[in-house]
């Protein structure tokens, strides 16, 4: 029997299967003992009810993504199965489960995979569910003892996760269960269902993980910097971030106002920002359109603001529960003006708690708008991942006066471009504020020179951003000649296709900025510099990301953009493929 | 040694920016009423913040020596209610013209009017668009001629206090420009009252709708009579309804004070905190598998 220590689980099923239950039990079983875990559900357009499904895979090493090849897929409902046979492919020898209590089965569908290479087991699930616990409904924890005992899943870690997600209920609810759960493994055994082509195996693991999704770590590092409001309204799949810190932020003194539109919700935030508290606002595409205008006042006036993104599929609607990287430029040219803001893109859940602290950080101390970018693959995933320091950023807030400081200057012109900014309240150092140009006192002028020198100054801290807050993450591969910039949650999907094409002996540098705008050319450009080849990844239609680095650095002259329009992430097999293809140099 | 009674004057409210408005803009009153108010009540100038949106009468902030802005169009209300949110201790004022009120930014005033922000909104409605140079506005009489309305306005003109008492506001009265005395009282007791406060104020645009609207609105103006029970909607929604004689009442018309957003925000928190694990790191163990 071979072993693996990279295992992919789907489930398909209807609404009352308890299927995303099930994959969110199997993660928080695989964290408690240590592995990580990477989960992506699936949903039909229904609000409620209606079909799911869940990816799930498991592994005792670090993982990037949710892999490419299921390695069992279990079918509690085939007539669910249409909506999400093109999300998933199956390993060759993947093991298909199916619920022999369905009147569908697998030989009833046009299996998009071949079928020669599958091996197909009917178990009556319903039916023994209801036989061995008295009710059919724990099928999905019955199932979940199944697989266990099929495939050497984290049994202790599956008792404790029960007991965690039922102890709320009542002790009934969880003995329940937890029956369930031994049925089902006893039933394996005792029918000597356990030795099957492959089984799951890992050798030590380390600490517990944590369980988190990357909404969440933006609502943590926000609420670690200090943040003290935020206004939002609903949308997906940013409506998270309001629920959260709706939550916890009044835990720690904070307010959360849900507000009646996208206008009004970044217009609250610049009023708390304003009057003297760190603020922030977030939404995803479409709310960004309406929030344009107020982000060029943010940028105008100089007031300190956070405006998460959480992109979707666009544009207008798009496709509001799938992942697309095509608000990049919008990000950067939001609004009317030469109106100076700051992109930072997130690239991993727990990079969004990193990309969150850059954000107030840089929103605070250079007092302009930052568009924090994220999208929907890091968002709606729950990752099992090492925990981490929570403490490990600088906390900054912006820079003030004295009170009755002589001859006060809001808008002083300094040497970085940042002038203390009085809190209201601060005696002696009222002032008064506009969205037109202004002098430095915040008067209203349309002087001519004014308007270029007040330019510059808020330029300024354009230049200084970029040396200051360069951050990317940057792979390099001594002497090879190609190499792989990517933004963004594509970030996964890069980082294991040139592991595995190091693993061949083969040299790809690579480089992913978090800082997109302004993009941190000394560090970038050396980088293109020593490349004969460039593979630009990005899940943009439009190739957004390659046109914004066309027009800020000299890239190599043999430049490849492998994108497409979103919807489905990449997966790391046409990310590696494309990288050998178009291989330059030796091979170790 | 003896604090004096008496600390700021209307004076010390103004700034020595001079207002781009024409001479007998009706803003002129509004804000020298607004300064006598600030001062009847001795609040610290720095102990308040000013917001408005866009148009003549949004240049307000910039001639009140408090903290303020002046934003982009029709966003007053929401600058306002975030900063109020933000600094429960400080006072709040959002001030602006019938176009950013009414119009662009109309559809804050529901959610201002029902959350009970503890802010006090001063529209200056003067039927126009002043800044932009006559064009018809949400209160522009229907028929008028106008420079977007060159054959009549065919819409019907909001009205204001109908609006306000529909949203639910704890506060609505209408003032005039001209009777400055009536108007400092309204402020006051707009700026007293804690909750949502909105006084619309007739300001003429003698610019663009003529100077002579002084000498009928004088006689047309009169002050809600004392026996009006301020706590009475309907008697309020019926005190607005457009009368016979045209005759416009001035002075309160409602006025019922309830709960505001931050006294039932605090219970929110209470609530919050009521498991006692209220530090971040709390908040993170959450994660922990």
């Amino acid at each position: 029997m071979k072993t693996t220590n990279d295992f992919i689980l789907t489930m398909i099923g209807s609404g009352g299967d308890g299927v995303i239950s099930a994959g969110e039990i199997l993660l928080s079983a695989a964290a408690s003992e240590g592995l990580f875990g990477f989960l992506l559900k699936s949903f039909g357009p229904q609000i409620r009810g209606g079909e799911s499904s869940i990816k799930l895979r498991i592994s005792n090493e670090e993982i990037f993504t949710q892999g490419d090849f299921v390695s069992v897929l279990l079918v509690f409902n085939w007539a669910d199965f249409p909506r999400f046979k093109t999300e998933y492919d199956l390993a060759d020898g993947a093991i298909i489960i199916s619920d022999s209590d369905d009147k569908l089965s697998p030989l009833s569908q046009n299996l998009p995979w071949d079928e020669k290479k599958l091996v197909n087991i009917q178990i009556p699930i319903t039916h023994l569910t209801k036989e061995l616990t008295g009710s059919t409904f724990n099928k999905n924890i019955f199932s979940l003892g199944l697989l266990s005992a099929m495939f050497n899943l984290p049994s202790d870690g599956l008792h404790k996760a029960i007991k965690r997600k039922f102890k709320k209920k009542s002790e009934d609810v969880v003995k329940s269960n937890i029956d369930a759960l031994e049925a089902g493994i006893k039933w394996i055994l005792e029918n000597n269902l356990n030795q099957n082509s492959f089984r799951f195996e890992y050798d030590s693991v380390e600490e517990s993980k944590i369980i988190m999704n990357g909404n969440d770590a933006i609502s943590l590092a926000a609420i670690y910097q200090g943040l003290e409001f935020y206004a939002s309204y609903p949308i997906t799949p940013a409506s998270e971030i309001l629920q959260f810190l709706g939550t916890h932020l009044p835990k720690v003194g904070g307010s959360v106002i849900q507000a009646e539109d996208e206008l009004a919700a970044i217009n609250m935030a610049i009023g708390a920002s304003f009057a003297g508290k760190k603020s922030m606002t977030g939404t995803s595409g479409p709310g960004i359109s309406l929030k344009a205008e107020a982000i060029g006042l943010a940028s105008m006036a100089e007031i300190p603001l956070v405006v998460v993104n959480v992109q979707r599929g666009g544009p207008s609607t798009g496709l509001p529960t799938k992942f697309e990287q095509a608000d990049l430029l919008q990000a950067m040219y939001v609004t009317h003006g030469d109106a100076p803001k700051v992109v930072i893109a997130a690239t991993s859940v727990e990079d969004s708690y990193v990309c969150a602290n850059i954000a107030f950080q840089v929103a605070e101390k250079y007092q302009i708008p930052v568009i924090l970018l994220s999208d929907q693959f890091i968002s709606a995933r729950e990752v099992s991942l090492r925990p981490f320091k929570l403490d490990k950023f600088e906390i900054i807030s912006r820079l003030k006066p004295q009170d009755n400081e002589e001859s006060y200057k809001r808008y002083k012109i300094t040497e970085n471009g940042v002038s203390p900014m009085a809190i209201p309240g601060q005696k002696g150092v009222v002032y008064q504020t506009n969205g037109l140009e202004h002098v430095e006192t915040g008067r209203p002028s349309s002087d001519l020179d004014i308007h270029q020198k007040m330019s510059e100054k808020r330029d300024l801290k354009l230049q200084h951003i970029e040396k200051e807050f360069d951050y990317v993450v940057y792979k390099d591969s001594e002497g090879a000649k190609i190499g792989v910039i990517t933004w963004g949650s594509s970030k996964g999907a890069v980082l294991e296709a040139v592991a595995k094409l190091k693993k061949e002996g083969k040299k790809v540098s690579l480089i992913v900025p978090q800082l997109i705008f302004p993009l941190p050319i000394h560090k970038i450009q050396p980088f293109m510099d020593k490349l004969d080849k460039l593979i630009i990844v990005e899940m943009s239609f439009g190739k957004q990301f390659y046109t914004h680095l066309k027009s800020q650095l000299k890239l190599p002259e043999n430049v490849i953009v492998y994108n497409r329009a979103g919807g489905k992430p990449f997966s790391v097999t046409e990310i590696y493929n494309t990288i050998s293809k178009n291989y330059l140099g030796e091979v170790e | 040694m003896e604090q004096p009674q008496f600390i700021y004057k209307a004076t010390d409210y103004k700034t020595d920016l001079k207002p781009v408005w024409c001479p007998g803009c009706g803003d002129f009153g509004v804000l020298g009423a607004t300064h006598k108010a600030l001062a009847e009540l001795q609040i610290p100038p720095e102990d308040i913040m000013f917001f408005s949106g866009i148009g003549c009468s949004s240049r307000f902030p910039g001639y009140t020596n408090t903290y303020g802005i002046n934003a982009i169009h029709g966003r007053a209300i929401p600058l306002a209610t975030g900063a109020k949110i933000a600094r429960p201790e400080l006072t709040v004022v959002a001030v602006g013209g019938d176009g950013d009120g009414y119009s662009i930014g109309g559809g804050h005033l529901p959610h201002v009017a029902r959350k009970n922000i503890d802010l006090t909104y001063l529209v200056m409605n003067n039927n126009i668009y002043g800044l932009t140079k006559g064009q018809a506005s949400p209160t522009t009489p229907t028929g008028s001629i106008t420079k977007t309305t060159p054959y009549g306005n065919m819409d019907l003109p909001i009205n204001p206090i109908h609006y306000a008492l529909a949203y639910n506001a704890s506060f609505i009265a209408r003032g005039y420009s001209a009777n400055m005395k009536h108007l400092v009282d309204l402020i006051v007791a707009a700026m007293k009252h804690p909750g949502f406060a909105i006084i619309d104020i007739i300001s003429p645009c003698v610019t663009f709708r003529g100077d002579e609207q002084y000498k009928t609105l004088k006689d047309l103006v009169f002050e809600i009579p004392e026996n009006h029970d301020k706590t009475d909607k309907v008697a309020a929604f019926h005190l607005a309804l457009e009368r016979e004689d045209n005759k416009i009442p001035i002075g309160i018309y409602y006025q019922n004070p309830r709960p505001t957003y931050h006294d039932g925000y605090d219970i929110v928190r209470e609530k919050a905190k009521k498991s006692g694990k209220n530090e971040l790191f709390d908040i993170y163990n959450l994660f922990q598998a």
